[in-house]
């Protein structure tokens, strides 16, 4: 873990384009992998998405 | 519980991982449930726990980069993103953001960025809570008198504006709106330069406009908000790592809590009317305009000590005149010698700084305190909600059998 904070520390205090599109890079797919990942979950519990007009 | 401190080089902080989890979750549940980002309850609860506010500012957009994705996609998979009105938008939405951050530029120029900006901010959140507030008010009395009351395009302003016949026309088959191009151009231009002059992603006075000027239904507006935050935390993020201001090992902590929120506050949607939706959104903004009042009470002590400060740090610079934000760089930067400086002060110049401190605390707390609240109240009619559709299918399974 230490190295990876000294990479990262080292690759944004000297390669900023890099440490940028790396940071979108990180976070857009982080997002789409936990998203799927809980998206799973949520069909596995039988959570349906079809329109309901409540309000409990 | 040693384990569970982080010490983060870049942001030069020490913090417990949950409390980066627990803001993303909280914020997640919120911007899901509303179509904001949520910027300006995340940036001043990073900053209470100790980050300096660029870093703030940008952790908070690179996790706003990989929570918008989320929950878009949940959104659009509930049909809630009008993706050819999130498209329009985004180019306008752009102009307006650059054109309103060269005002910025121009306002910190002549040194009257800070006030200008934190009294702009309060008006627009204590304006726009109160209006919603009132038209919530209105509508239930409407329901209560046994009125059928649809939640698209009920305001009257939205309904001319449709009327108006300037080509080209846009058919927002997801909205259910035929509406001016221009007059989408219009409002994304004016929504971006208020969010650029603001500093913010512009969520919380987005969604509203596309409710009151365009006419969308509030799911729609909140999805299709969620589709430009997604654009604008992605630019925004890159911007800020560019300049080295973003923590991306508390952006990844709180995008894990943000990523289970932002489903939550989602699916918290489809069992919510979309009235109580812009209830809860206007209690949001009304809390956050006073913490805003309480970052300008704060503002106020800071300026007493920055004017007492800055001879001393124009002495250590060896330069002329420093600007306010050059002065607030070398205090960030050389934090020890400041408190050396400051040790020998008067009691008054050190009370200022005590009292600065607390108002900021304050406001901190109100915002992450008002963020908890909030989302345990939306993930508990989420639950009913499941609940509530569960009981309703098992009845019509029931009635089918019989």
């Amino acid at each position: 873990m230490e190295s990876v904070m000294a990479w990262l520390t080292h690759l944004n205090s000297n390669h900023s384009l890099g440490y940028a599109i790396l940071t979108v890079t990180t976070m857009s797919g982080l997002g789409l992998v936990v998203g799927g990942l809980i998206e799973f979950i949520f069909w596995a519990l039988g959570i349906r998405y079809g329109k309901i007009d409540i309000e409990p | 519980m040693d384990w569970m401190i982080v010490h983060l080089p870049i942001a030069g902080v020490e913090i417990m991982a949950w409390k980066l989890v627990l803001i993303g979750l909280t914020v997640g549940v919120i911007g899901g449930f509303f179509g904001v980002g949520g910027a300006f309850m995340v940036t001043p609860a990073l900053n209470v726990f100790g980050f300096p506010m660029a870093y703030a500012i940008g952790t908070d957009m690179a996790h706003m980069a990989g929570k918008s994705v989320v929950a878009t996609i949940k959104h659009r998979k509930l049909g809630n993103v009008d993706m050819k009105l999130g498209l329009m938008m985004v180019i306008f939405t752009a102009a307006g953001i650059e054109l309103g951050a060269r005002l910025i530029v121009w306002l910190e120029a002549i040194g009257r960025c800070g006030p200008v900006v934190r009294i702009v901010y309060m008006a627009l959140l204590f304006g726009l809570g109160s209006y919603m507030i009132y038209e919530y008010v209105k509508l239930r009395r409407r329901i209560r008198n046994g009125e059928t009351v649809d939640d698209a395009a009920t305001s009257r302003l939205a309904k001319r504006l449709q009327s108006i016949c300037l080509p080209p026309m846009a058919d927002l088959r997801v909205s259910g709106v035929r509406i001016s191009i221009w007059i989408v151009g219009a409002v994304a231009f004016a929504t971006g330069f208020i969010a650029g002059f603001l500093g913010v992603g512009g969520g919380f006075i987005r969604m509203p406009s596309l409710i009151y000027i365009i006419g969308c239904p509030t799911t729609v507006a909140v999805g299709t908000d969620l589709f430009e935050v997604m654009v604008s935390g992605a630019y925004g993020a890159f911007t800020y790592a560019l300049k080295g201001k973003v923590e991306i090992v508390a952006a990844i902590l709180m995008l894990a809590g943000a990523a289970v929120g932002a489903q939550f506050g989602t699916l918290a949607t489809k069992y919510v009317k979309g009235i109580v939706i812009r209830l809860y959104f206007a209690i949001t903004m009304l809390l956050a305009g006073v913490s805003v009042v309480f970052k300008h009470v704060a503002s106020v002590f800071r300026y007493q000590y920055e004017d007492a400060a800055r001879p001393f740090i124009e002495a250590q610079m060896g330069k002329g005149t420093l600007s306010l934000p050059q002065l607030r760089d070398w205090m960030l930067l050389h934090k020890t010698e400041f408190s050396e400086w400051l040790a020998g002060q008067s009691a008054a110049i050190q009370h200022a700084l005590r009292m600065e401190t607390v108002w900021n605390n304050l406001a901190g707390w109100l915002m992450l305190g008002s963020a908890c609240a909030l989302s345990l109240v939306i993930v508990l009619k989420m639950v009913r909600g499941i609940l509530y559709e569960r009981r309703l299918r098992a009845r019509t399974v029931a009635a089918d059998r019989v």
